[in-house]
């Protein structure tokens, strides 16, 4: 097992952890949601057919393991949300997770652009971490999201299209 | 415009690498930590085999051994009357079953028969014109003539029970049926990790023996105990847990209680302290999983809340090749739907694509099964160019199914 996990961990863990990094935007989740994927990677390997790439077969997994932890929250804050009172403490629930220490040196764009993310949707943040910060072809991303290559294009653009509109939004400060 | 979506764009690619800052060596112990602990699980759960066997063997014995006891016992004139009696029984029964098997067997065969001279006849054709691999199905090791579903017909006067269980990549779940006899359905539950054939069905049922059915509330509300060391593995094993219990749900509940061991909520690290669970109804999409070349079955593929039918069927034409799970609707065909509750209207825009389709019992079996989950009781299905399917009769409103893979 050591030889399949170093294979796959030197070939794709990077890529991995930064893709499930800024879906999360949180370091102990991602390791946590990491380590599953290897697992779930690992027990599954001899069932591998090869039909797709194994960045494919990885990704895909890791996109299954991402969304299952968001419907998790979802479910989580559907909980704790019986019984608590929006108007007097919705405050509280702003997103206090600490800033990746990867981003202080980035220029006021960038770290504007982290939160901005927060604003698409699942589906459009994964193209766009897919396209533009793992740098992956439409094709490849399609083949990981099993989509189309025009959904692919559509979601980005949709995407790109949300974000300008949120960072026009900020600079103007109409950020609520 | 297209200038400040390339600076979009050009923002979006100076967003820095995140490091990670656990090693090889943290992320390969703990994982196969993990990996070694889930082994020893489920070898532990396959520890009942071996005593069912010997127990099953034991009373076999005892049987036959009985048996001899009791005929030894009988005078010659009984054992040629209890002869006589068996010999006509056995010929009754012979004739009987001689005439049940050449009359149902004439009609499977002459069904059989029919739906082959088409399917072959398809097949030729749907092998020189459709060239999509991904489309294609193993058809000559599995039957694609049997249904994969209980209609609301055979269901009558029958019990029947369906487990949740996951694949053996957990990214799906395959709800699997079970014809009961007269065994009390709530118990039954406790029994299903005998009953799933993980390596032969390519499922993986470990969880089950995490969770125990230990009887009703005031209210009427099945509470399961569930040994929560058990369900610490991640997000993965958490979700797991909570959709195998929707067995509960297809006995009609809406929700369960859970407990651990020493009667406490159950605690969970990513859901955190839980008394209650409440089933929603979820939209899902029907496709198919083949794990092995002769094994079939359909899977569930969850849809996102709000999402539309037509959005459904369409997620009918995508496969998973990765996790072999293969799309039971040909891409080249086209649908139109038109929904008036109770009822979904589908027609077909291409027929003569579908003619060269053999994997038409499966489209209409996907439609069937989707549908039921947005709703729907009947599918009118249209322009389809042919009146009988399998057991469909498609001239009028086909009902939803009652159960999904029967076993």
């Amino acid at each position: 097992m050591r030889e399949s996990f170093q294979e796959l961990y030197d070939e794709f863990h990077q890529d991995l952890y930064q893709f499930i990094f800024y879906m999360v935007k949180d370091k102990p989740t991602t390791e946590d949601l990491v380590q599953e994927v290897y697992i779930r990677v690992l027990q599954s390997y001899d069932t591998f057919a090869g039909k797709s790439s194994q960045k494919t077969w990885l990704f895909s997994i890791a996109r299954h393991v991402t969304i299952d932890f968001f419907r998790k929250q979802g479910r989580r804050k559907k909980r704790h949300a019986d019984g608590f009172d929006f108007e007097q403490h919705g405050n509280l629930l702003k997103d206090n997770k600490p800033t990746p220490e990867e981003l202080a040196e980035k220029s006021e764009e960038v770290q504007m652009m982290y939160q901005c993310l927060d604003k698409c949707s699942n589906d459009q943040r994964m193209v766009i971490i897919l396209r533009y910060i793992q740098q992956m072809s439409i094709k490849e991303t399609a083949d990981i999201l099993n989509w189309s290559t025009s959904k692919v294009k559509t979601t980005q653009h949709r995407a790109i299209n949300a974000l300008k509109d949120r960072m026009l939004q900020r600079k103007g400060g109409h950020e609520e | 415009m297209k200038k400040q979506n390339d600076e979009i764009e050009k923002t979006l690619s100076e967003m820095p690498k995140i490091n990670d800052s656990r090693s090889f060596d943290d992320y390969y112990n703990q994982i196969s930590k993990q990996v070694n602990q889930r082994k020893i699980r489920k070898h532990a759960k396959r520890g009942w085999i071996i005593p069912a066997i010997t127990s099953a063997a034991a009373l076999v014995l005892v049987f036959i051994i009985g048996l001899q006891f009791i005929n030894t016992n009988q005078t010659a004139d009984e054992m040629k009357t209890y002869q006589s009696i068996e010999d006509s029984v056995d010929q009754a029964e012979t004739n009987e079953s001689a005439n049940e098997s050449a009359s149902s067997g004439d009609a499977e065969m002459a069904e059989i028969e029919e739906y082959n001279q088409d399917g072959q006849g398809n097949q030729d054709m749907g092998g020189a014109s459709n060239d999509d691999e991904n489309q294609q199905f193993s058809m000559q090791e599995v039957d694609a003539n049997s249904s994969m579903v209980v209609t609301q017909d055979e269901s009558q006067g029958k019990q029947f029970v369906t487990f949740i269980i996951p694949d053996n990549q957990v990214q799906y779940f395959a709800p699997i049926t079970v014809e009961m006899n007269d065994q009390d359905p709530y118990e039954f539950f406790n029994q299903s990790r005998e009953l799933i054939m993980d390596d032969e069905w390519g499922l993986s049922s470990d969880v089950l023996s995490s969770i125990t059915f230990i009887g009703m509330n005031d209210q009427n509300i099945p509470i399961l105990e569930m040994d929560e060391t058990e369900l610490q593995d991640g997000t993965a094993i958490e979700r797991v847990a909570m959709e195998v219990i929707r067995y509960f749900q297809y006995l009609g509940h809406e929700k369960v209680a859970v407990r651990d061991p020493n009667g406490d909520p159950v605690s969970l690290a990513h859901v955190g302290e839980v008394e209650e669970v409440t089933f929603e109804n979820q939209l899902k999409a029907y496709k198919l999983y083949q794990p092995q070349s002769d094994e079939l079955f359909w899977i569930e593929k969850v849809l996102m809340n709000g999402a539309s039918i037509e959005e459904a069927i369409e997620e009918l034409k995508v496969s998973e090749e990765a996790f072999n799970i293969k799309a039971p609707v040909p891409n080249n065909v086209n649908i139109e739907i038109e929904g008036q509750d109770p009822v979904l209207n589908i027609r077909f825009l291409n027929p003569e694509q579908l003619a060269e389709s053999t994997e038409i019992p499966y489209i209409i079996e996907s439609i069937l099964l989707t549908a039921k989950s947005f709703g729907y009781e009947q599918v009118d299905f249209n322009n389809l160019g042919m009146t009988q399917v399998g057991p469909y009769q498609l001239d009028e409103p086909v009902q939803v199914p009652a159960y999904i893979n029967p076993r």
